[in-house]
């Protein structure tokens, strides 16, 4: 996310989503994946608990705590409660396949409005592959752009409702060695 | 076109000064839009062709319809974009200078070579982008166009749509990552006197954003 005046916790979100899509914290999905059979992305798990649970969350140095949590929850409700069903369909998706298909070496995350639409969805659309760039090794290998475009909306509400970190799922496994968190 | 400074009064009613909340950018109110000015988008027609042949890679737009103060480079699958929402396209407090500056800026992001933080490969770092834009950027655009950059009138243009929405962040100026003076991107003070000072990163360091 490159935006002339830089929004801290949008930015956040798609450093460390990226961050835990990078080859080595990719390959820490698939080992969990592989060693417990619990796929965090097939639709049977809530994306805020997992985005809670892979370190995916907004943390900024340079604000306040309470701005930080501000911003968690807000991200919480995002993905718990906002997000059109078909989007959430279409991350889930997208992601889960990064983690089975050996050939997608990383995944980057972005958001975005200059591409008008009347709520939250991936581009190019919820229904197609994400935007792919070949890795540049000269093999199969192929990176996924996860890019979010934003309704020109005003602020998320400040939901009373969201659990802070959200409530566990089910059917989660423990995740042994603990994922890498990000340095920032 | 020059900025108009009798609106400069109540500039801090409409940026937001919160910047870290989700989803939501700072707006520009319709009645204050120069969107049904002849005269603003006849520059910036006249900016987006010449930064398209300055920069021929990449595909420079106004995205006019938004009311967002802000512009932003976009990489979607090959294709390399920079673009500039209506909100700061059309802002009465900010001319030619300082929307050239964020175009450059945007352009920075994607060409200048270092720092690129791993988990961003695409796009190098604000500081980078910053340096690129007043060194590298500013000499292609007037060695291709004829179209010379003024920095201070750009920064000083946008001191008027950014430093209110800054201002929280500058009380952090002593917090990492800007103690150790590597990075400076939530800073507009900080940021200014570096684009100023035409300060660069030391090699091997990023932002930490």
């Amino acid at each position: 996310m490159a935006a002339l005046i830089p929004t801290p916790s949008d930015r956040s979100i798609c450093n460390r989503l990226s961050f835990r899509f990078l080859p080595a914290t990719l390959q820490e999905l698939r080992d969990h994946q592989a060693r417990t059979g619990e796929r965090l992305f097939d639709g049977t798990h809530h994306l805020h608990r997992v985005a809670h649970r892979i370190h995916a969350q907004p943390k900024i140095v340079a604000t306040s705590t309470e701005n930080s949590k501000r911003s968690r929850l807000r991200w919480w409700y995002l993905l718990h409660q906002r997000l059109p069903s078909n989007t959430t369909d279409a991350i889930n998706r997208v992601l889960q396949t990064a983690i089975d298909n050996t050939n997608v070496y990383k995944v980057t995350f972005d958001v975005t409005h200059t591409v008008p639409v009347t709520d939250f969805q991936l581009l190019p659309d919820n229904n197609s592959a994400p935007y792919v760039v070949t890795a540049g090794f000269g093999d199969a290998r192929v990176i996924y752009q996860v890019i979010l475009a934003c309704p020109d909306d005003d602020y998320l509400p400040d939901p009373q409702s969201e659990h802070d970190p959200p409530d566990p799922d089910t059917n989660e496994q423990p995740v042994v060695p603990p994922f890498t968190p990000p340095p920032f | 076109m020059t900025a108009l400074p009798l609106l400069r009064p109540v500039r801090s009613s409409w940026v937001v000064r919160e910047r870290t909340m989700l989803f939501a950018e700072p707006k520009l109110p319709d009645q204050l839009s120069l969107k049904a000015s002849a005269e603003r988008r006849s520059v910036l027609y006249d900016l987006v062709t010449e930064f398209g042949m300055a920069f021929p890679r990449i595909e420079f737009r106004i995205v006019a319809e938004s009311k967002i103060i802000n512009a932003q480079a976009n990489r979607f699958g090959n294709s390399l974009s920079v673009s500039v929402y209506g909100g700061l396209a059309y802002h009465p407090l900010v001319g030619q200078n300082a929307i050239a500056f964020a175009l450059l800026h945007e352009t920075g992001h994607h060409l200048a070579p270092r720092p690129r933080p791993p988990w961003s490969s695409w796009l190098a770092c604000e500081c980078a982008a910053d340096q690129w834009a007043v060194n590298e950027g500013a000499t292609t655009l007037r060695e291709k166009t004829g179209r010379r950059l003024e920095v201070p009138a750009a920064l000083s243009e946008l001191d008027f749509v950014v430093d209110s929405a800054w201002v929280s962040n500058d009380n952090c100026i002593n917090c990492e990552p800007y103690a150790s003076g590597r990075c400076w991107a939530l800073s507009w003070v900080g940021r200014k006197a570096s684009i100023l000072g035409k300060c660069r990163l030391a090699e091997g360091t990023h932002c930490l954003l």
